[in-house]
């Protein structure tokens, strides 16, 4: 601290300290306001510093001068605070004390360049980045060549630095002795590899290559093991202070947990993303029912970005009187949060199907559903529910795109009623539906957003992409089309979001399939009648459908399986242009009938030949086929 | 019996037994039904199955009705068939041509 008396005239008292403060030797007549504003004060603080000094010489004023500047002192620059009171008896002057307050700057400086790191580091993902982002600072902190943060990978010949993940440097090749002392979590200077006693000549060679001629390193040592290292090097040689050091330790510090947060983070991430996968898959059927009368296919295709997993849904499922539903949704969002709330809102569906007789009502206890749950706030669906026997489709939507129905001759439409509004977790007014009578032979498509959407480009593109894509698959089976469509709007090369689709072929005639059990025939004769008399047969000609058609069963059921376990039969039953109605009954056993029958009357074969013409029985290693036909005007007897 | 398909009602006419058969007969359950006719039947002098009312009837319930007929012939027993020749089982009786073998009945005779 030195003291020192200002005469306004311009003539300054100073004690020798004061002196000393400024540069000057004991004695010296040269500090004045003009000369230290001229050479000495720093030319940032100078205006600042004539301001204050003239402000507390006012006579009105506070009559105080309390300010920091800096002064120059051999190379550089030192932080002075001048604290001075102003005086008016006798000639106007300022008597006041300087003193050094150069490590307080320094301190506060290092502190706001440490929390600004900080806040820089905290906001990137990629662990990486947080280390070129801190060797960046660092490097212009403290004017160095380069700084570098390289993780180290132990090998059994010496430890080696990673720099981005990629360059690889042995570290014993630069001073085995140096690096040894380094792995113990000692910081490591050198001012001059060229004059460094602690390095031997070969190790000296190593480093005119790198072009580093002085370097300060940190090492981080934690649980014992050293697992990186900042460093800091210069082209030329260089003293390094114990600020620096300091300053270089406590950023290591720093940027070795930005990284670590940054590398759990993405862990996390990572981890997320596959339990939202993997919940996904559980959530969503195992597959898809394979109905006896209608053949559904579906396909879920998960996003090809790492981080998004949709809330995509489907299902497809009997419904006690007898309709068949299928459905399929998109839960807005990605993540677990998005795949728990598919998850939920499906099995509400399943839930709730049985309760709603009409598409819309189901949607409505939907809206109910979703209101009191969490995490499904915004979500489309649509669902529909089809009627085997009359093919006919009761459907309502919710937000979701339109479902494609695609006629046998390859024509398409969208079903276009039934439309309400998305799910918003709010209780909506009643929700519409609509009625579709879809061809036999036509498939229904039922498919989200991601099918149809890319990006800059309008919905109605994607749609019409979509039809054209469908147009082509009036033959192909539903299996195949749902995979043909995924292709065709090529979901495999750039998919954003993940895709669902779900075909379903509606029956060309009448299905049917059952365990070869004497019991299922009854079952199998019902839904037989409520198919013809949807097809308004003759009663004459349904009554002798429903015979033949049993006899053919009654034997597959007999002969098929025996002595195993009860496999499939399976009946299909359609009329051609003619009216005659056609079937087909098959099994996939080995029949072991007496091969001497006297006489067929009276038995099933018998019965068959007499309601129906062409009729023709194949047996196979495979199983067995019989075919024939009944004619409305009646029977070929 | 507790039998889904088919019914089985028994009573006397005129002073014979008489089993009246309702519902569906098909394989599942045409043996146990023609067991339980027979032991109604019993070595009844006469006796009458109306099948008027069944439902469905194929070739498995023909089988009954043979069996039913050859042990009523062995037993001494006149078994008569009533079904209307517009019915489930009199139209199949007709498509078969069975029905020479039996005494069938479009009624039961008063």
């Amino acid at each position: 601290m030195g003291t020192f008396v200002w005469y306004v005239e311009d003539r300054t008292e100073p004690d020798d300290r004061m002196l000393a403060l400024f540069d000057l030797p004991p004695g010296d007549g040269g500090l004045n306001l003009e000369n230290a504003l001229a050479t000495m004060i720093h030319p940032d603080d100078g205006e600042r510093y004539a301001t204050a000094v003239a402000a507390a010489m006012r006579v009105e004023g506070p009559r105080e001068l309390r300010e920091d500047i800096r002064v120059a002192r051999g190379s550089g620059y030192r932080w002075l605070n001048i604290t001075a009171r102003s005086f008016f008896d006798g000639p106007p002057r300022l008597v006041g004390v300087a003193t050094d307050v150069t490590d307080r700057h320094d301190a506060e400086e290092r502190r706001a360049f440490l929390f600004g790191l900080s806040e820089a580091l905290r906001s990137l993902t990629d662990p990486v980045e947080v280390q070129a982002r801190a060797g960046d600072a660092l490097g212009r902190r403290l004017a160095v060549d380069r700084a570098l943060y390289l993780e180290v990978v132990h090998e059994p010949d010496s430890d080696y630095y990673l720099a981005d993940g990629v360059r690889r440097y042995r570290a014993d090749d630069f001073g085995a002795t140096l690096f040894d002392d380094l792995r113990t979590g000692h910081t490591l200077v050198v001012a001059d590899v060229t004059t460094d006693p602690r390095l031997s000549d070969a190790e000296r060679e190593a480093y005119p290559a790198t072009n580093i001629r002085a370097y300060a390193a940190v090492p981080l040592v934690k649980d014992g093991s050293h697992v990186a290292v900042l460093i800091v090097h210069q082209a030329d040689p260089r003293v390094w202070t114990g600020a620096e050091t300091t300053l270089l330790e406590e950023v290591a510090e720093r940027t070795w947990a930005a990284v670590e947060r940054a590398r759990a983070e993405r862990d996390l991430r990572a981890g997320e993303h596959r339990v939202a996968l993997e919940l996904q898959r559980a959530l969503l059927p195992r597959a898809v029912l394979t109905s006896p009368r209608v053949v559904i296919a579906a396909r879920y295709e998960a996003a090809s970005e790492a981080l998004v997993v949709g809330g995509d849904w489907y299902d497809a499922f009997d419904l006690p009187d007898g309709r068949i539903a299928v459905t399929v949704g998109d839960v807005v969002g990605h993540g677990l949060a998005a795949a728990t709330a598919m998850g939920k809102l499906r099995v509400a569906t399943v839930a709730l199907a049985p309760h709603a007789t009409r598409p819309g009502e189901l949607l409505s206890r939907l809206d109910a559903f979703t209101a009191g749950s969490d995490g499904a706030e915004f979500a489309t669906a649509c669902y529909a529910l089809f009627d085997p026997v009359t093919s006919q489709l009761r459907y309502a939507s919710a937000g979701h795109p339109p479902m494609l129905v695609v006629g046998p001759d390859g024509s398409t439409r969208r079903l276009m009623g039934g439309r309400s509004g998305p799910f918003t977790g709010t209780v909506k007014e009643a929700r519409p539906d609509a009625v579709e009578q879809l061809e036999p032979g036509s498939l229904l498509i039922l498919y989200s957003d991601g099918l149809i959407e890319r990006r800059q480009e309008p919905i109605t593109t994607g749609l019409a992409r979509l039809e054209a894509a469908a147009a082509a698959l009036a033959d192909t089976p539903a299996d195949e089309a749902c995979g043909r469509l995924l292709d065709a709007l090529g979901v495999g090369q750039h998919r954003e979001d993940d895709v669902v689709v779900l075909c379903m072929r509606v029956p060309v005639g009448f299905r049917d399939e059952f365990p070869a059990e004497p019991r299922q025939l009854s079952g199998l004769r019902r839904a037989l009648t409520d198919w013809g008399a949807a097809q308004h047969l003759a009663a004459a000609l349904l009554t002798q459908l429903v015979l033949a058609v049993n006899e053919a069963a009654a034997n597959a059921v007999e002969h098929a399986y025996r002595g195993r376990p009860p496999g499939i039969v399976e009946v299909l039953v359609s009329r051609d242009a003619n009216g005659d109605v056609i079937v087909t009954v098959r099994d996939f056993g080995a029949w072991r009938e007496p091969s001497h029958v006297p006489h067929d009357r009276g038995r099933g074969t018998g019965i068959m030949r007499r309601l129906s013409h062409s009729f023709d029985r194949r047996s196979t290693p495979t199983g067995t086929t019989v075919r024939f036909s009944l004619s409305p005007i009646g029977s070929a007897a | 019996m507790n039998d889904p398909l088919a019914t089985v009602d028994t009573t006397t006419h005129e002073g014979h037994p008489l089993v009246r058969l309702s519902g569906e007969v098909d394989m599942s359950n045409a043996e146990s039904l023609g067991d339980e006719v027979r032991t109604y039947i019993g070595a009844a002098t006469t006796a009458y199955l109306d099948l008027t009312p069944v439902g469905f009837f194929d070739s498995q319930g023909l089988r009954m009705l043979h069996r039913l007929s050859d042990a009523a012939t062995r037993a001494g027993t006149t078994l008569v068939v009533i079904a209307p020749p517009a019915g489930i089982v009199g139209s199949i009786l007709s498509l078969t041509g069975m029905a020479a073998d039996l005494n069938v009945l479009s009624h039961l005779p008063s």
